[in-house]
């Protein structure tokens, strides 16, 4: 067997082009397409099915390879698959075809776990090497290649192909022994399928006591609607009860679409050295050997070709079904989580007007300072002119003591607003953990991330940060609207400071949260708070400032909210499909269509 | 210690015990599963439960018939080489003519019966059924039913379709729990030489103990050679003879359904339920710091009240009846005036979705996800309603602190002091105003020490009420201050009663109701 030697085509690539054999340029650049747009997506939503959509994928990848390969080398040789169920035969007839024991034969079940590839000689520059001259794909491209001389360590099982050469084999025709369909090991399943799906030809086995198993009859169902080229193998055959069988087996291949398939009887004999007597294959021989004319080669071929991509839309469905339910399930976790995080600022706003568990006593202290006599005559020396020294200094000591208490309530309000926005983040981002645990997608996201059923541990430090900014904010908006009024020099500060507290204290209940309120504290703390502002700014100033406070702190907790809502989704985007991978696969395949008209 | 298995009954109750928990707590499909293993063992039981039915199942072509005639030593069923040969299950016992058989055959729906068949074991039915692996796919569903509810299953396979899917992965995997009353009949090693067959023999152990069926029996026959069809009969004599094949399946069908329905429940311990942190969560969101504050401001006012002495009482009744200009500066201090109107407790609603949610998370972190739901459901599914209850019960919690006994005794002590001081002060001015007058004093007022009286009234009597004035407030803050740690002690145990009723209650008993599960359904496993 040569390597990658080169070797003497039957056709060089001019003499194919001028015998037309080349099939429309059109064809491989839309299977080309179609396999990068199959190849695009990751599928890494964590679905149910996401291991079985990426095999399908995987599949479809390999059929299309297989066809971008046939589509390019039409003359290459015709590629029969023996497949077929565990212990009908398969590996006895290859080796009984070309005389020696090159596939492994036995009672243990199932006994092939890697395909074998019986060749011409003439043929190996097809199916050896990495490329050819001209620097395209071999056939089955995906696997590995060992060959007799390697020993031991080139028998590796799995994705490798046994290339043996034989001048048993006609020049023009391979011969695959693939693994079993039908046995305990998936591993098998799946490579006889890829292999199945790479044949120009299946040689499909059964056996006296197998031909009526469903397993089978499924792959020959679908043989059936691809129009594949097809013979069958009734293996192990008793010549008293072959025409009984063969009857039956006629009968059930009829019942399901393939009436006229040839159905090839080797009789049950003694095998010797794993191998049958040359008699019990005689007309198998004959057959395969008629296949290898390059007329029947390229008409198999053709018809395989056909079928299979006649085929492509039906096999593609599944994948395209489970693209939608990606995007699906992504629109639904993306859906719930803003859902959650949308609905944050009103509750919040919700909150603040049922009046956050302020602690009152800090409030009533404030509330008795405010409303004092002292402090209103404070407040007049602020916005009245000079009124001697015995006023100024009863206001400074007031002031000292107003300074105090105001640094608590502003400190006090600044905890309760960080916390109450803490805890509704928190509650959204626990009502967004448990909508996406009812999805299974869903809940492997949470589960992956258990971070996602709460807040952001630092959210506490930002939330504070933010009221602390409001507040200051409020400070800045009282001393510009403040100048208007005149105050003096000297108690301007002291007096602004306390309106802005007093503006801070009334963002909680000056919006209507007074109705749910009784009288006491909380509305005896909004009256002062308001008459005290109404005396520094007047009433329209006042509704103003009010207003643009409790925006200002909602837009913050938006903002907040929004960087939190963030996190769920950069959650979805990891897994995400890029948007139009389906549409892409969709238009792909009617390229492929309007390519063969 | 070895520790025997429950008997069947005993997991029967065990059975309807889950049945009756896991309603809502465990996926409405394995429960459904579940219920109906309990309702065929009602049925198999009523039954003639001293029977044993046996089955011969398997793929097409490997031999159940012919192992069928071999077995009854008779042509009762047709065999043949199409494929699949046998159409419908048949049946073929000892005595059979019996109603219990019958009423056992027609709960089986098995159409062929062969009663009087001498060669098969008293006691035994035995059942040829289809194949499980045809294009007649029609058989599969009797096959399907009949594995579901015979006693013993004797899997007959060949060398060919010994390691099949079909077969391992659609029945012999499922049934780990029933090894015991799985045989498998290794039929046809005629066609194989001794040394093969031993090697076909040693890899199909090997599948069966990689599916968990190492208690699952083996036997290499052959048909038509005779060998290893007498130790099969044996083998089924034996199982006839021991009468409990029948509770036996059912036991492993027991065991099969709670290994289903144990990820429902889970092996891990619930998290901690923390009473202390729900109920501090809840009595903040109450607010109940600043309650307590406000009750310690009104007990010290109460008290320095109390304490109040005569003449300051005096004072501030002439303050309250006084002119206009008081009355306005009072009004200005509306807020600290003992007695005002209390606020009605308010709980945010917030932070008690947020404890509860809390509460919960740590609890079912452990646990399947169903969980989690399941205790938000029982535990705060009504938030809003949860808040109205935490701010009701802090309402009821009385803030007034009892007036003290020695409150009046401080009073009347400092009262005295007052008086004392007065009679100084006017006794000294009458001896001013004597001797203003040029009066002659009548005599020298007594003297305490170098200290005439008089004076020692005034100076003493106005230091010692300096003296009891900073007392009276040191005694009203001590006061409040336990004051305060008592109400916030009443209304922590307030919150804590509702959150006990409310919240803790339903999460133990839920945490409670899946203990037992978990411990039911390992028993069950057992």
């Amino acid at each position: 067997v040569r390597r990658s030697a080169p070797v003497a085509l039957p056709f060089g690539p001019a003499d194919r082009r001028a015998r037309g054999h080349v099939l429309d340029e059109e064809l491989r650049e839309a299977l080309d397409a179609l396999r990068d747009a199959l190849v695009a997506p990751a599928l890494d939503v964590p679905t149910p099915t996401r291991a079985a959509d990426r095999d399908l994928r995987d599949r479809l990848v390999a059929e299309v390879d297989a066809h971008r390969a046939r589509v390019r080398d039409l003359d290459a040789p015709l590629l029969a698959v023996f497949g077929g169920g565990t212990g009908a035969g398969k590996s006895t007839v290859a080796n009984s075809l070309v005389g020696q024991s090159v596939a492994a034969t036995g009672v243990i079940r199932p006994t092939t776990s890697s395909p074998t590839l019986l060749l011409a000689p003439s043929d190996a520059g097809w199916f050896t090497g990495a490329a050819d001259a001209d620097g395209r794909e071999r056939v089955l491209a995906g696997y590995a290649r060992s060959f007799p001389g390697d020993g031991v360590a080139g028998r590796q099982t799995g994705r490798v192909v046994h290339v043996v050469d034989s001048h048993a084999i006609p020049p023009g025709l391979a011969i695959l022994d693939a693994p079993d369909v039908d046995s305990v090991r998936a591993e098998n399943r799946a490579l006889a399928d890829e292999l199945l799906d790479a044949a120009d030809v299946w040689v499909w086995f059964v056996t006296a006591r197998t031909y009526a198993d469903e397993e089978g009859m499924r792959y020959l169902r679908r043989a059936a609607r691809r129009r594949t080229a097809l013979a069958v193998v009734l293996n192990q055959v008793h010549e008293r009860d072959a025409d009984e069988i063969v009857a039956d087996l006629r009968d059930k291949l009829a019942a399901e679409g393939l009436p006229d398939v040839a159905v090839h009887v080797v009789p049950h004999t003694a095998t010797q050295a794993g191998r049958l007597p040359d008699r019990a294959i005689t007309e198998l021989r004959r057959w395969l050997r008629g296949l290898a004319e390059p007329d029947a080669r390229l008409r198999w071929r053709r018809q395989t070709l056909d079928g299979a991509l006649d085929d492509l839309e039906r096999g593609a469905a599944p994948l395209l079904d489970a693209l939608r339910e990606e995007e699906r399930v992504v629109a639904d976790l993306r859906a719930a989580a803003a859902a959650a995080w949308d609905a944050v600022p009103v509750r919040f706003d919700t909150a603040l007007e049922e009046g956050p568990p302020l602690r009152q006593e800090i409030v009533a202290r404030w509330t008795d300072f405010v409303g004092t006599n002292r402090f209103t005559d404070l407040v007049e020396s602020a916005t009245a002119s000079v009124r001697g020294w015995l006023r100024d200094a009863m206001a400074t000591r007031t002031s000292a003591e107003q300074e105090r208490i105001r640094r608590q309530v502003e400190a006090e309000v600044a905890d309760t607003i960080a916390d109450l926005a803490v805890r509704v983040a928190d509650l959204a981002a626990a009502d967004v953990a448990a909508a996406w645990s009812g999805d299974p997608a869903g809940a492997v996201l949470v589960d992956a991330d258990p971070g996602l059923r709460r807040a952001r541990p630092d959210l506490g430090e930002r939330a504070e940060a933010e009221v602390l900014a409001w507040q200051q904010g409020i400070s800045e908006l009282i001393a510009t609207k403040g100048e208007s009024r005149k105050l003096t020099a000297r108690w301007a500060s002291t007096a602004i400071n306390a309106a802005a507290t007093a503006a801070i204290l009334a963002a909680f209940a000056s919006t209507g949260g007074l109705t749910g309120i009784e009288a006491g504290i909380a509305a005896g703390a909004a009256g002062a708070n308001q008459a005290l502002l109404v005396k520094l700014l007047g009433e329209q100033q006042v509704a103003w400032i009010l207003r643009r406070a409790r925006e200002d702190l909602l837009a913050r907790i938006t903002r907040l909210s929004t960087e939190e809502h963030a996190r769920h989704r950069a959650a979805v985007d990891a897994v995400a499909p890029e948007p139009g991978a389906g549409d892409a696969i969709r238009d792909a395949l009617a390229a492929v269509t309007r390519a063969r008209r | 210690v070895s520790r025997r298995p429950a008997p069947l009954p005993d997991r029967l109750a065990d059975l309807d015990r889950v049945l009756a928990l896991g309603q809502d707590r465990i996926a409405a499909d394995r429960l459904a599963a579940a219920r109906a293993v309990r309702e065929k063992a009602d049925a198999r039981l009523s039954r003639g439960d001293a029977l044993v039915v046996a089955a011969l199942v398997g793929g097409t072509g490997s031999g159940k018939s012919s192992l069928f005639n071999a077995l009854a030593d008779g042509d009762l069923a047709p065999v043949g080489v199409r494929r699949p040969t046998t159409e419908t299950a048949r049946a073929a016992a000892a005595d059979g003519d019996g109603p219990e058989v019958g009423a056992l055959l027609d709960w089986l729906e098995v159409p062929q019966r062969h009663a009087g068949v001498r060669a098969l074991p008293e006691s035994l039915v035995l059942l040829d059924v289809p194949d499980h692996d045809s294009v007649a796919t029609a058989h599969h569903a009797v096959v399907d039913r009949l594995v579901e509810r015979v006693d013993v299953l004797v899997w007959v396979v060949d060398p060919i379709k010994y390691a099949m899917r079909a077969l391992h992965e659609g029945y012999l995997a499922r049934l780990a729990a029933h090894a015991e009353v799985v045989v498998v009949v290794l039929n046809r090693v005629d066609e194989l030489s001794a040394e093969d067959a031993r090697a076909c023999a040693a890899d199909l152990r090997g599948l069966l103990d990689g599916e968990g069926l190492t208690a699952a029996r083996l036997l290499p026959t052959s048909v038509r050679t005779g060998h290893g069809v007498p130790a099969l009969r044996d083998l089924l004599r034996e199982e006839a003879a021991a009468r409990s094949a029948a509770a036996r399946r059912l036991v492993g069908d027991v065991r099969s359904v709670a290994a289903e329905l144990a990820p429902d429940v889970g092996d891990a311990e619930a998290g901690p339920l923390v009473v202390d942190d729900v109920v501090a969560a809840l009595a903040g969101a109450a607010g109940v710091g600043g309650v307590a504050a406000t009750a310690q401001d009104e007990s010290r006012a109460a008290a320095l009240e109390g304490m109040r002495p005569l003449l300051s009482r005096g004072g501030l009744a002439v303050a309250r009846g006084g002119p206009e200009l008081l009355r306005q500066v009072r009004d200005l201090l509306p807020l600290r005036s003992p007695g005002r109107p209390r606020a009605a407790a308010h709980a945010d609603p917030v932070g008690v979705r947020h404890a509860l949610a809390e509460a919960v998370d740590r609890c079912a972190a452990p646990l399947p996800p169903r969980w989690r739901s399941r205790l938000d459901e029982v535990a705060g599914s009504d938030a809003a309603g949860l808040a109205r209850a935490v701010a009701g019960a802090v309402d009821r919690v009385p803030l007034r602190a009892p007036a003290r006994w020695w409150w009046p005794a401080v009073a009347a002590l400092l009262s005295a002091v007052e008086l004392a001081a007065a009679v100084g002060a006017v006794w000294l001015l009458v001896l001013a105003v004597l001797g203003w007058l040029q009066l002659p004093a009548q005599e020298p007022p007594a003297a305490v020490g170098a200290v005439p009286l008089p004076t020692a009234l005034l100076l003493g009597g106005l230091a010692v009420r300096v003296l009891g004035g900073a007392l009276r407030r040191r005694l009203a803050a001590a006061t409040a201050a336990r004051h305060r740690r008592r109400v916030a002690a009443d209304l922590l145990a307030a919150v804590r009663e509702v959150a006990e009723a409310r919240v803790l209650a339903p999460i133990r008993a839920e945490l409670g109701a899946r203990d037992e599960l978990r411990a039911l359904l390992v028993a069950l496993r057992r």
